[in-house]
Protein backbone atom coordinates (compact mmCIF):
# COMPACT_ATOMS: atom_id res chain seq x y z
CA UNK A 1 0.00 0.00 0.00
CA UNK A 2 3.05 2.15 0.54
CA UNK A 3 3.83 2.34 -3.50
CA UNK A 4 1.54 4.98 -4.65
CA UNK A 5 3.84 7.32 -2.29
CA UNK A 6 7.07 6.20 -3.65
CA UNK A 7 5.73 7.17 -7.39
CA UNK A 8 4.70 10.64 -6.30
CA UNK A 9 8.55 10.72 -5.14
CA UNK A 10 10.08 9.94 -8.23
CA UNK A 11 7.33 12.29 -10.00
CA UNK A 12 8.46 15.04 -7.89
CA UNK A 13 12.42 14.95 -8.43
CA UNK A 14 11.89 14.44 -11.87
CA UNK A 15 9.95 17.34 -12.05
CA UNK A 16 12.76 19.64 -10.19
CA UNK A 17 15.18 18.20 -12.37
CA UNK A 18 13.38 19.76 -15.58
CA UNK A 19 12.99 23.36 -14.33
CA UNK A 20 16.50 23.37 -13.59
CA UNK A 21 17.42 22.31 -17.02
CA UNK A 22 14.71 24.79 -18.80
CA UNK A 23 16.30 27.14 -16.49
CA UNK A 24 19.67 26.91 -18.03
CA UNK A 25 18.60 27.10 -21.16
CA UNK A 26 17.19 30.25 -20.73
CA UNK A 27 20.05 31.88 -19.38
CA UNK A 28 22.33 30.22 -22.56
CA UNK A 29 19.84 31.42 -25.27
CA UNK A 30 20.25 35.54 -24.24
CA UNK A 31 23.95 35.34 -24.24
CA UNK A 32 25.95 37.09 -27.03
CA UNK A 33 29.59 34.89 -28.63
CA UNK A 34 31.69 36.36 -31.02
CA UNK A 35 31.18 35.07 -34.74
CA UNK A 36 31.88 35.77 -38.78
CA UNK A 37 29.83 34.78 -42.11
CA UNK A 38 30.22 35.01 -45.35
CA UNK A 39 28.03 34.86 -48.37
CA UNK A 40 29.20 33.22 -51.85
CA UNK A 41 28.14 35.03 -55.05
CA UNK A 42 24.81 34.61 -56.53
CA UNK A 43 24.62 32.02 -59.01
CA UNK A 44 21.95 32.77 -61.55
CA UNK A 45 20.17 30.20 -64.00
CA UNK A 46 18.17 31.81 -67.03
CA UNK A 47 16.34 29.09 -69.39
CA UNK A 48 16.89 29.64 -73.27
CA UNK A 49 14.38 30.32 -75.39
CA UNK A 50 12.14 28.65 -78.20
CA UNK A 51 10.22 30.83 -80.02
CA UNK A 52 8.90 31.57 -83.85
CA UNK A 53 7.18 34.38 -85.71
CA UNK A 54 6.68 35.77 -88.63
CA UNK A 55 9.40 36.79 -91.15
CA UNK A 56 10.33 40.43 -91.87
CA UNK A 57 9.24 39.72 -95.40
CA UNK A 58 5.60 40.16 -96.30
CA UNK A 59 3.57 36.58 -97.06
CA UNK A 60 1.28 36.15 -100.13
CA UNK A 61 -2.03 34.28 -99.03
CA UNK A 62 -3.70 32.51 -101.89
CA UNK A 63 -7.34 33.33 -102.66
CA UNK A 64 -7.60 31.29 -105.67
CA UNK A 65 -11.42 31.45 -107.40
CA UNK A 66 -12.65 30.39 -110.70
CA UNK A 67 -9.61 27.35 -111.39
CA UNK A 68 -9.78 26.01 -114.62
CA UNK A 69 -8.18 22.72 -115.63
CA UNK A 70 -4.56 24.16 -116.88
CA UNK A 71 -4.49 26.80 -114.35
CA UNK A 72 -1.07 26.85 -112.77
CA UNK A 73 0.98 29.65 -110.27
CA UNK A 74 4.12 31.12 -111.88
CA UNK A 75 6.56 28.91 -111.22
CA UNK A 76 4.92 25.44 -111.14
CA UNK A 77 6.41 23.39 -113.63
CA UNK A 78 3.37 23.14 -116.41
CA UNK A 79 0.09 25.30 -116.52
CA UNK A 80 -0.90 28.37 -117.65
CA UNK A 81 1.89 29.99 -114.58
CA UNK A 82 -0.51 33.05 -114.93
CA UNK A 83 -1.50 32.76 -111.26
CA UNK A 84 -0.03 34.33 -108.28
CA UNK A 85 2.24 32.00 -106.01
CA UNK A 86 1.83 31.36 -102.33
CA UNK A 87 4.16 32.19 -99.47
CA UNK A 88 4.33 31.90 -95.85
CA UNK A 89 7.56 33.70 -94.67
CA UNK A 90 8.57 33.00 -90.64
CA UNK A 91 11.66 33.64 -88.39
CA UNK A 92 13.17 31.42 -85.82
CA UNK A 93 13.64 34.00 -82.57
CA UNK A 94 14.58 32.02 -80.22
CA UNK A 95 17.75 31.97 -78.10
CA UNK A 96 18.30 28.34 -77.96
CA UNK A 97 19.24 26.08 -81.15
CA UNK A 98 16.72 24.34 -82.45
CA UNK A 99 15.18 22.09 -85.24
CA UNK A 100 12.72 23.44 -87.20
CA UNK A 101 9.84 21.24 -89.15
CA UNK A 102 6.71 22.14 -90.82
CA UNK A 103 3.13 20.87 -90.94
CA UNK A 104 1.00 20.46 -94.12
CA UNK A 105 -2.50 20.24 -93.52
CA UNK A 106 -4.71 20.04 -96.52
CA UNK A 107 -8.69 20.18 -96.03
CA UNK A 108 -11.91 20.88 -97.76
CA UNK A 109 -15.41 21.89 -97.28
CA UNK A 110 -17.16 20.57 -99.63
CA UNK A 111 -16.40 19.12 -103.25
CA UNK A 112 -12.77 18.89 -103.05
CA UNK A 113 -10.30 20.25 -105.62
CA UNK A 114 -7.54 18.35 -104.15
CA UNK A 115 -8.10 14.49 -105.31
CA UNK A 116 -4.75 13.22 -103.72
CA UNK A 117 -4.38 11.55 -107.35
CA UNK A 118 -2.54 13.22 -110.61
CA UNK A 119 -6.14 14.44 -112.14
CA UNK A 120 -7.02 17.37 -109.04
CA UNK A 121 -5.02 20.03 -107.85
CA UNK A 122 -1.42 19.45 -107.13
CA UNK A 123 0.50 21.38 -104.53
CA UNK A 124 4.42 21.58 -104.79
CA UNK A 125 5.65 23.11 -101.25
CA UNK A 126 9.38 23.83 -100.69
CA UNK A 127 11.35 25.53 -98.27
CA UNK A 128 14.62 26.87 -100.03
CA UNK A 129 16.08 24.06 -101.71
CA UNK A 130 13.93 21.55 -99.36
CA UNK A 131 11.09 20.08 -100.86
CA UNK A 132 8.08 19.38 -98.64
CA UNK A 133 5.35 18.33 -101.09
CA UNK A 134 5.34 17.28 -104.69
CA UNK A 135 2.08 17.36 -106.30
CA UNK A 136 0.40 15.12 -103.30
CA UNK A 137 3.33 13.36 -101.75
CA UNK A 138 5.64 13.67 -98.93
CA UNK A 139 8.44 11.92 -97.90
CA UNK A 140 8.33 9.73 -94.60
CA UNK A 141 11.22 8.95 -92.38
CA UNK A 142 12.33 6.30 -94.63
CA UNK A 143 11.82 8.27 -98.17
CA UNK A 144 9.16 6.88 -99.17
CA UNK A 145 7.02 9.08 -101.13
CA UNK A 146 3.59 8.61 -99.30
CA UNK A 147 -0.28 10.39 -100.25
CA UNK A 148 -1.06 13.18 -98.63
CA UNK A 149 -4.87 12.76 -97.83
CA UNK A 150 -7.58 15.67 -97.21
CA UNK A 151 -8.32 16.42 -93.90
CA UNK A 152 -5.37 14.67 -92.21
CA UNK A 153 -2.17 16.85 -91.14
CA UNK A 154 1.11 15.69 -92.22
CA UNK A 155 3.63 16.47 -89.41
CA UNK A 156 6.97 17.65 -88.66
CA UNK A 157 8.55 17.30 -92.30
CA UNK A 158 12.45 18.43 -91.15
CA UNK A 159 13.36 21.92 -92.79
CA UNK A 160 17.08 21.52 -92.33
CA UNK A 161 19.27 19.06 -91.41
CA UNK A 162 21.36 21.73 -89.09
CA UNK A 163 20.11 23.53 -85.72
CA UNK A 164 18.69 26.63 -86.54
CA UNK A 165 20.02 30.08 -84.85
CA UNK A 166 18.41 33.01 -83.74
CA UNK A 167 16.66 34.76 -86.56
CA UNK A 168 16.52 32.19 -89.15
CA UNK A 169 14.52 32.88 -91.40
CA UNK A 170 12.17 30.68 -93.69
CA UNK A 171 10.55 30.91 -97.05
CA UNK A 172 7.69 28.77 -97.66
CA UNK A 173 6.53 28.81 -101.50
CA UNK A 174 3.85 27.16 -102.38
CA UNK A 175 3.37 26.30 -105.90
CA UNK A 176 0.20 25.07 -107.55
CA UNK A 177 -1.43 23.30 -110.77
CA UNK A 178 -4.78 22.28 -111.93
CA UNK A 179 -4.04 19.76 -114.44
CA UNK A 180 -5.99 19.83 -117.85
CA UNK A 181 -7.19 16.63 -117.14
CA UNK A 182 -9.53 17.37 -113.99
CA UNK A 183 -12.43 15.82 -114.29
CA UNK A 184 -15.79 18.20 -115.23
CA UNK A 185 -17.05 16.59 -111.54
CA UNK A 186 -14.33 18.86 -109.83
CA UNK A 187 -16.51 22.21 -111.39
CA UNK A 188 -16.74 24.56 -108.03
CA UNK A 189 -14.75 22.34 -105.97
CA UNK A 190 -12.27 24.43 -103.05
CA UNK A 191 -9.59 23.36 -101.57
CA UNK A 192 -7.10 24.66 -98.37
CA UNK A 193 -3.73 24.25 -97.54
CA UNK A 194 -2.12 25.43 -94.02
CA UNK A 195 1.93 25.50 -93.08
CA UNK A 196 2.80 25.26 -89.25
CA UNK A 197 6.40 26.02 -88.71
CA UNK A 198 7.29 24.38 -85.64
CA UNK A 199 10.94 24.66 -83.66
CA UNK A 200 12.19 22.73 -80.64
CA UNK A 201 14.88 23.20 -78.84
CA UNK A 202 18.32 20.75 -80.86
CA UNK A 203 20.01 20.96 -77.26
CA UNK A 204 20.10 17.04 -75.43
CA UNK A 205 18.11 16.18 -78.18
CA UNK A 206 19.96 13.87 -81.23
CA UNK A 207 18.66 14.47 -84.98
CA UNK A 208 19.51 11.00 -85.44
CA UNK A 209 18.03 9.28 -88.73
CA UNK A 210 16.19 12.46 -89.72
CA UNK A 211 16.78 13.99 -92.87
CA UNK A 212 15.68 17.36 -94.72
CA UNK A 213 12.09 17.10 -96.46
CA UNK A 214 11.19 13.83 -94.45
CA UNK A 215 9.04 13.25 -91.99
CA UNK A 216 11.43 13.37 -88.48
CA UNK A 217 8.95 11.75 -85.91
CA UNK A 218 12.32 10.15 -84.12
CA UNK A 219 12.54 13.39 -81.88
CA UNK A 220 10.40 15.17 -79.30
CA UNK A 221 9.09 18.34 -81.15
CA UNK A 222 7.53 19.72 -78.35
CA UNK B 1 10.17 -9.62 -46.22
CA UNK B 2 13.63 -8.27 -47.07
CA UNK B 3 12.59 -9.39 -50.94
CA UNK B 4 9.51 -7.48 -51.04
CA UNK B 5 11.57 -4.28 -50.27
CA UNK B 6 13.54 -5.15 -52.88
CA UNK B 7 11.32 -5.56 -55.37
CA UNK B 8 10.01 -2.54 -54.50
CA UNK B 9 12.89 -0.55 -54.99
CA UNK B 10 13.98 -2.08 -58.04
CA UNK B 11 10.29 -1.05 -59.32
CA UNK B 12 10.70 2.60 -57.54
CA UNK B 13 13.83 2.80 -59.64
CA UNK B 14 12.47 1.78 -63.19
CA UNK B 15 9.91 4.56 -62.54
CA UNK B 16 12.36 7.19 -61.77
CA UNK B 17 14.55 5.64 -64.92
CA UNK B 18 11.56 5.88 -67.68
CA UNK B 19 9.08 8.23 -66.88
CA UNK B 20 11.75 11.28 -67.31
CA UNK B 21 11.86 10.19 -70.93
CA UNK B 22 8.47 9.48 -71.86
CA UNK B 23 6.98 12.56 -70.82
CA UNK B 24 9.45 15.08 -70.55
CA UNK B 25 8.81 18.25 -72.44
CA UNK B 26 10.99 19.90 -74.95
CA UNK B 27 11.23 23.94 -75.40
CA UNK B 28 9.03 24.43 -78.48
CA UNK B 29 7.17 26.54 -80.62
CA UNK B 30 4.83 26.91 -83.37
CA UNK B 31 2.97 28.93 -85.66
CA UNK B 32 0.51 28.46 -88.35
CA UNK B 33 -0.11 29.83 -91.82
CA UNK B 34 -3.54 31.62 -92.86
CA UNK B 35 -4.95 28.37 -95.12
CA UNK B 36 -4.46 29.52 -99.04
CA UNK B 37 -7.93 28.80 -100.42
CA UNK B 38 -8.46 27.23 -103.97
CA UNK B 39 -11.68 27.51 -105.73
CA UNK B 40 -13.20 25.51 -109.11
CA UNK B 41 -14.57 27.58 -111.88
CA UNK B 42 -18.35 27.64 -112.01
CA UNK B 43 -20.64 27.70 -115.26
CA UNK B 44 -24.10 30.32 -114.22
CA UNK B 45 -26.83 29.66 -114.64
CA UNK B 46 -26.33 26.07 -113.82
CA UNK B 47 -29.03 24.85 -116.11
CA UNK B 48 -28.18 24.82 -120.01
CA UNK B 49 -30.63 27.28 -121.10
CA UNK B 50 -33.11 26.18 -124.31
CA UNK B 51 -31.95 27.16 -127.52
CA UNK B 52 -35.18 29.65 -129.64
CA UNK B 53 -34.46 28.71 -133.13
CA UNK B 54 -35.77 30.85 -135.78
CA UNK B 55 -35.18 31.82 -139.27
CA UNK B 56 -32.72 34.53 -140.27
CA UNK B 57 -30.97 35.92 -144.23
CA UNK B 58 -32.47 32.07 -145.22
CA UNK B 59 -30.96 29.82 -142.48
CA UNK B 60 -32.19 28.70 -139.12
CA UNK B 61 -30.68 31.23 -136.45
CA UNK B 62 -30.41 29.76 -132.89
CA UNK B 63 -30.54 31.81 -129.71
CA UNK B 64 -30.61 31.65 -125.70
CA UNK B 65 -29.48 32.76 -122.84
CA UNK B 66 -25.76 33.60 -122.29
CA UNK B 67 -24.05 31.45 -119.72
CA UNK B 68 -20.65 32.44 -117.77
CA UNK B 69 -17.89 31.59 -115.54
CA UNK B 70 -14.20 33.03 -115.08
CA UNK B 71 -13.31 31.50 -118.52
CA UNK B 72 -14.38 31.39 -121.86
CA UNK B 73 -17.42 29.81 -122.63
CA UNK B 74 -18.10 27.71 -125.79
CA UNK B 75 -21.50 25.68 -126.66
CA UNK B 76 -21.82 22.03 -128.33
CA UNK B 77 -25.08 22.57 -130.01
CA UNK B 78 -26.62 19.80 -131.62
CA UNK B 79 -29.89 19.06 -133.55
CA UNK B 80 -31.43 16.29 -133.77
CA UNK B 81 -34.50 15.29 -136.64
CA UNK B 82 -37.66 12.88 -135.52
CA UNK B 83 -35.99 9.50 -134.98
CA UNK B 84 -32.45 10.69 -136.13
CA UNK B 85 -28.93 10.99 -134.50
CA UNK B 86 -27.91 13.88 -132.84
CA UNK B 87 -25.84 16.07 -135.33
CA UNK B 88 -23.18 18.99 -134.66
CA UNK B 89 -23.72 22.53 -135.31
CA UNK B 90 -22.17 25.75 -134.65
CA UNK B 91 -18.60 24.11 -134.53
CA UNK B 92 -16.87 27.85 -133.40
CA UNK B 93 -15.08 28.22 -130.60
CA UNK B 94 -16.36 29.40 -129.03
CA UNK B 95 -19.48 29.55 -130.47
CA UNK B 96 -21.36 32.20 -132.31
CA UNK B 97 -21.97 35.66 -130.89
CA UNK B 98 -23.39 37.63 -127.41
CA UNK B 99 -25.63 40.43 -127.84
CA UNK B 100 -27.40 41.43 -124.76
CA UNK B 101 -26.11 38.29 -123.04
CA UNK B 102 -27.99 36.45 -125.84
CA UNK B 103 -25.85 34.08 -127.96
CA UNK B 104 -26.27 33.51 -131.26
CA UNK B 105 -25.19 31.05 -134.13
CA UNK B 106 -26.48 30.20 -137.69
CA UNK B 107 -27.65 26.72 -138.30
CA UNK B 108 -25.76 26.58 -141.95
CA UNK B 109 -27.13 23.10 -142.78
CA UNK B 110 -30.64 22.34 -142.13
CA UNK B 111 -32.81 22.59 -144.71
CA UNK B 112 -36.36 23.94 -145.37
CA UNK B 113 -39.12 21.09 -144.98
CA UNK B 114 -36.89 19.53 -141.97
CA UNK B 115 -38.08 19.81 -138.14
CA UNK B 116 -35.78 20.03 -136.13
CA UNK B 117 -34.97 20.17 -132.25
CA UNK B 118 -31.84 21.50 -131.04
CA UNK B 119 -30.00 21.13 -127.75
CA UNK B 120 -26.46 23.41 -126.50
CA UNK B 121 -24.04 22.29 -123.74
CA UNK B 122 -22.16 25.29 -122.50
CA UNK B 123 -18.38 24.59 -121.35
CA UNK B 124 -15.48 26.02 -120.55
CA UNK B 125 -13.52 26.88 -123.24
CA UNK B 126 -9.97 25.47 -123.24
CA UNK B 127 -7.76 23.49 -125.55
CA UNK B 128 -6.84 20.20 -124.27
CA UNK B 129 -8.95 20.56 -121.20
CA UNK B 130 -11.50 17.37 -119.91
CA UNK B 131 -14.41 20.10 -120.68
CA UNK B 132 -16.00 21.46 -117.51
CA UNK B 133 -19.15 21.56 -118.91
CA UNK B 134 -22.98 21.63 -117.60
CA UNK B 135 -25.45 19.10 -118.64
CA UNK B 136 -27.38 19.26 -122.15
CA UNK B 137 -29.87 21.58 -122.50
CA UNK B 138 -33.15 20.27 -122.75
CA UNK B 139 -34.45 20.26 -125.99
CA UNK B 140 -36.01 23.00 -128.12
CA UNK B 141 -39.50 22.95 -129.44
CA UNK B 142 -39.78 21.40 -132.87
CA UNK B 143 -38.75 23.80 -135.57
CA UNK B 144 -40.09 23.67 -138.85
CA UNK B 145 -37.74 25.07 -141.75
CA UNK B 146 -40.02 26.98 -143.65
CA UNK B 147 -39.62 27.73 -147.16
CA UNK B 148 -39.87 31.08 -147.41
CA UNK B 149 -39.38 33.28 -145.02
CA UNK B 150 -39.23 37.27 -144.65
CA UNK B 151 -35.69 38.74 -145.67
CA UNK B 152 -35.93 42.18 -146.30
CA UNK B 153 -37.32 45.32 -146.92
CA UNK B 154 -36.73 47.45 -150.15
CA UNK B 155 -36.18 51.11 -149.93
CA UNK B 156 -39.62 53.12 -149.54
CA UNK B 157 -39.94 55.24 -152.74
CA UNK B 158 -42.35 58.31 -152.09
CA UNK B 159 -43.79 59.98 -155.01
CA UNK B 160 -46.52 61.79 -156.01
CA UNK B 161 -45.47 61.18 -159.89
CA UNK B 162 -46.20 58.45 -162.39
CA UNK B 163 -43.31 55.85 -163.21
CA UNK B 164 -42.16 55.43 -160.27
CA UNK B 165 -38.71 53.29 -160.24
CA UNK B 166 -39.34 50.82 -157.07
CA UNK B 167 -35.70 48.88 -156.28
CA UNK B 168 -35.28 45.04 -155.52
CA UNK B 169 -34.25 44.69 -152.03
CA UNK B 170 -30.58 43.89 -151.39
CA UNK B 171 -30.20 40.53 -151.40
CA UNK B 172 -32.71 38.99 -153.55
CA UNK B 173 -31.77 36.29 -155.48
CA UNK B 174 -33.46 34.56 -158.25
CA UNK B 175 -36.56 32.52 -156.79
CA UNK B 176 -37.24 35.07 -154.06
CA UNK B 177 -40.56 35.83 -153.69
CA UNK B 178 -41.18 39.58 -153.82
CA UNK B 179 -43.97 41.78 -152.67
CA UNK B 180 -45.10 44.74 -154.53
CA UNK B 181 -46.62 47.05 -151.85
CA UNK B 182 -47.86 50.63 -153.19
CA UNK B 183 -50.05 52.59 -150.45
CA UNK B 184 -51.58 56.15 -152.63
CA UNK B 185 -53.66 58.56 -151.33
CA UNK B 186 -55.73 58.45 -154.45
CA UNK B 187 -58.45 56.04 -155.00
CA UNK B 188 -57.47 54.66 -158.10
CA UNK B 189 -55.85 50.87 -158.95
CA UNK B 190 -52.27 51.17 -160.91
CA UNK B 191 -51.63 49.28 -163.34
CA UNK B 192 -49.60 45.84 -162.90
CA UNK B 193 -46.12 45.98 -164.30
CA UNK B 194 -45.03 43.43 -166.54
CA UNK B 195 -44.24 39.67 -165.03
CA UNK B 196 -45.83 40.50 -161.37
CA UNK B 197 -49.36 39.26 -160.52
CA UNK B 198 -51.66 41.48 -158.69
CA UNK B 199 -52.57 40.49 -155.30
CA UNK B 200 -54.98 43.09 -154.17
CA UNK B 201 -55.87 46.05 -155.00
CA UNK B 202 -58.14 47.87 -153.06
CA UNK B 203 -59.26 51.46 -151.87
CA UNK B 204 -61.13 53.74 -149.74
CA UNK B 205 -62.80 56.94 -151.12
CA UNK B 206 -63.43 60.58 -149.43
CA UNK B 207 -62.06 62.42 -146.43
CA UNK B 208 -59.93 58.83 -145.90
CA UNK B 209 -58.92 58.14 -149.63
CA UNK B 210 -56.44 55.62 -150.12
CA UNK B 211 -55.40 52.93 -152.18
CA UNK B 212 -53.75 49.37 -151.50
CA UNK B 213 -52.38 47.92 -154.11
CA UNK B 214 -50.32 44.27 -153.87
CA UNK B 215 -48.65 42.54 -156.47
CA UNK B 216 -45.99 39.90 -156.56
CA UNK B 217 -43.13 37.83 -158.69
CA UNK B 218 -40.89 35.21 -158.40
CA UNK B 219 -37.44 37.17 -158.51
CA UNK B 220 -35.93 37.47 -161.59
CA UNK B 221 -32.61 38.89 -162.69
CA UNK B 222 -33.72 42.32 -162.25
CA UNK B 223 -33.07 45.12 -159.22
CA UNK B 224 -36.10 47.09 -159.85
CA UNK B 225 -39.24 47.65 -161.60
CA UNK B 226 -41.54 50.86 -162.54
CA UNK B 227 -45.02 51.12 -161.19
CA UNK B 228 -47.23 54.16 -162.21
CA UNK B 229 -48.67 54.40 -158.32
CA UNK B 230 -51.43 56.48 -159.77
CA UNK B 231 -51.07 58.80 -157.07
CA UNK B 232 -52.04 62.78 -157.02
CA UNK B 233 -50.69 65.57 -155.34
CA UNK B 234 -51.26 63.53 -151.70
CA UNK B 235 -48.72 60.90 -153.39
CA UNK B 236 -47.76 57.42 -152.99
CA UNK B 237 -45.56 55.43 -150.51
CA UNK B 238 -43.93 52.08 -152.77
CA UNK B 239 -41.61 49.36 -151.97
CA UNK B 240 -40.96 46.00 -152.58
CA UNK B 241 -40.53 43.12 -149.91
CA UNK B 242 -38.52 40.00 -150.01
CA UNK B 243 -40.01 36.71 -148.94
CA UNK B 244 -36.87 34.85 -149.93
CA UNK B 245 -36.11 31.75 -149.99
CA UNK B 246 -35.09 29.56 -147.18
CA UNK B 247 -31.90 27.19 -147.32
CA UNK B 248 -32.47 23.73 -149.23
CA UNK B 249 -35.94 25.41 -151.22
CA UNK B 250 -35.32 24.81 -154.27
CA UNK B 251 -39.06 24.70 -155.50
CA UNK B 252 -40.45 27.23 -157.66
CA UNK B 253 -42.67 29.61 -155.08
CA UNK B 254 -46.72 29.30 -155.66
CA UNK B 255 -49.57 31.02 -154.20
CA UNK B 256 -50.79 28.60 -150.91
CA UNK B 257 -54.49 29.86 -150.82
CA UNK B 258 -57.33 29.74 -153.00
CA UNK B 259 -59.24 32.21 -151.35
CA UNK B 260 -56.92 35.40 -150.67
CA UNK B 261 -58.40 37.91 -148.05
CA UNK B 262 -59.09 41.80 -148.66
CA UNK B 263 -60.85 44.35 -147.93
CA UNK B 264 -61.60 47.57 -145.66
CA UNK B 265 -63.09 48.58 -142.45
CA UNK B 266 -64.29 51.58 -140.40
CA UNK B 267 -61.74 54.06 -138.64
CA UNK B 268 -60.94 52.43 -135.42
CA UNK B 269 -58.03 52.48 -133.28
CA UNK B 270 -57.75 48.71 -133.81
CA UNK B 271 -58.60 46.07 -136.53
CA UNK B 272 -58.45 42.29 -136.90
CA UNK B 273 -59.37 41.22 -140.19
CA UNK B 274 -63.42 39.77 -140.13
CA UNK B 275 -62.04 36.90 -142.19
CA UNK B 276 -59.57 34.20 -141.76
CA UNK B 277 -56.88 33.14 -144.55
CA UNK B 278 -56.87 29.50 -145.17
CA UNK B 279 -54.24 28.10 -146.73
CA UNK B 280 -54.05 25.37 -149.21
CA UNK B 281 -50.62 24.03 -148.44
CA UNK B 282 -48.33 23.14 -145.91
CA UNK B 283 -45.45 24.73 -144.46
CA UNK B 284 -46.70 28.48 -146.13
CA UNK B 285 -45.89 31.49 -145.27
CA UNK B 286 -48.72 34.16 -144.29
CA UNK B 287 -48.11 37.56 -144.77
CA UNK B 288 -50.80 40.35 -143.20
CA UNK B 289 -51.22 43.71 -145.00
CA UNK B 290 -52.67 46.89 -143.41
CA UNK B 291 -52.60 50.76 -144.73
CA UNK B 292 -53.93 53.69 -143.76
CA UNK B 293 -54.03 57.50 -145.24
CA UNK B 294 -52.86 59.07 -142.01
CA UNK B 295 -49.72 59.41 -140.71
CA UNK B 296 -50.50 56.90 -138.33
CA UNK B 297 -48.13 54.03 -136.61
CA UNK B 298 -49.09 50.54 -137.31
CA UNK B 299 -48.52 48.32 -134.81
CA UNK B 300 -49.63 45.13 -134.09
CA UNK B 301 -51.30 44.75 -130.82
CA UNK B 302 -52.52 40.52 -130.54
CA UNK B 303 -50.03 39.04 -132.69
CA UNK B 304 -51.43 35.47 -132.81
CA UNK B 305 -47.72 34.32 -133.76
CA UNK B 306 -47.33 36.68 -136.55
CA UNK B 307 -43.97 38.69 -136.65
CA UNK B 308 -44.14 42.32 -137.07
CA UNK B 309 -42.02 43.01 -140.37
CA UNK B 310 -41.82 46.95 -141.14
CA UNK B 311 -44.29 50.01 -140.43
CA UNK B 312 -44.20 53.13 -142.22
CA UNK B 313 -45.55 56.45 -142.12
CA UNK B 314 -44.87 58.80 -145.16
CA UNK B 315 -45.95 62.15 -146.49
CA UNK B 316 -44.89 61.72 -150.32
CA UNK B 317 -46.65 64.95 -151.24
CA UNK B 318 -49.54 66.89 -149.29
CA UNK B 319 -50.46 63.95 -147.08
CA UNK B 320 -49.81 61.26 -145.28
CA UNK B 321 -50.40 57.42 -145.93
CA UNK B 322 -48.41 54.24 -143.50
CA UNK B 323 -48.93 50.78 -144.05
CA UNK B 324 -47.91 47.70 -141.79
CA UNK B 325 -46.16 44.18 -142.72
CA UNK B 326 -46.34 40.92 -140.49
CA UNK B 327 -46.26 36.78 -141.21
CA UNK B 328 -46.44 33.69 -139.64
CA UNK B 329 -45.35 30.25 -141.34
CA UNK B 330 -48.33 28.07 -140.87
CA UNK B 331 -47.36 24.08 -141.16
CA UNK B 332 -50.52 22.37 -141.42
CA UNK B 333 -52.94 22.84 -143.94
CA UNK B 334 -56.88 23.16 -144.30
CA UNK B 335 -57.47 25.17 -141.19
CA UNK B 336 -57.99 28.73 -141.02
CA UNK B 337 -55.10 31.33 -139.89
CA UNK B 338 -55.99 33.40 -137.10
CA UNK B 339 -55.79 37.11 -138.16
CA UNK B 340 -53.51 38.76 -135.61
CA UNK B 341 -55.06 42.82 -134.49
CA UNK B 342 -53.22 45.79 -136.03
CA UNK B 343 -53.36 48.78 -133.96
CA UNK B 344 -53.04 52.40 -135.35
CA UNK B 345 -51.72 56.04 -133.13
CA UNK B 346 -53.49 58.88 -133.69
CA UNK B 347 -56.66 59.49 -135.43
CA UNK B 348 -58.11 56.37 -136.11
CA UNK B 349 -58.64 56.02 -139.81
CA UNK B 350 -60.37 53.58 -142.11
CA UNK B 351 -58.22 50.31 -142.79
CA UNK B 352 -57.51 48.66 -145.68
CA UNK B 353 -56.15 44.81 -145.39
CA UNK B 354 -55.14 41.77 -147.14
CA UNK B 355 -53.71 38.49 -146.09
CA UNK B 356 -52.24 36.31 -148.45
CA UNK B 357 -49.86 33.23 -148.51
CA UNK B 358 -46.84 31.52 -150.44
CA UNK B 359 -45.19 28.73 -149.83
Amino acid sequence: MKRPNARFTMNLGGGLLAIAAMGTLVIGSTLALFSASETSGSNDFAAGTVTVGLGDASSIECDISGMAPGDSSKFAATGSNSLDSCTYEVKYTGSSTAWLSVDVAVATTGTNLYTAGQDGLQFYVGAGSTNIMNGTKYKTLDGTATTVNSGETVEHILIAATPATTNTTVSFGIEYLLPLLAPNALQGGNTSITLTFRAVQSANQPIGDCVAGQQCNTIIWG
Amino acid sequence: MAAVVAVGALALLANVGLRPASTSARFSAAISSPPSEFTGATLSPTVAPVITPSIENRFVRLDWQRVVSSRPVAYSVERTMSGGAPSSVCSVRPAGTVTNDIVSCTDGTSVADGTYSYTEMPYIDIAGSTPWSLPRSTASAPFLVPRLAHLANGSDVASVGANVVVPYPTGTRSGDVLLLVSVSGRNKSPTTPTGWSELVSRGVSGVSSAHLYVAWRVADASTSVTLDPQANGVGASTRIINYGQVNGNNTNPVIATSNIVAGTSPASTTFTSPSDIVTDASNAVVVSIVATNGATSLALSTPKGFAFRVSANTSPGSGSVSFGVADTNVAATGGPVASPTWTQSGTPQTWIHATVAFR
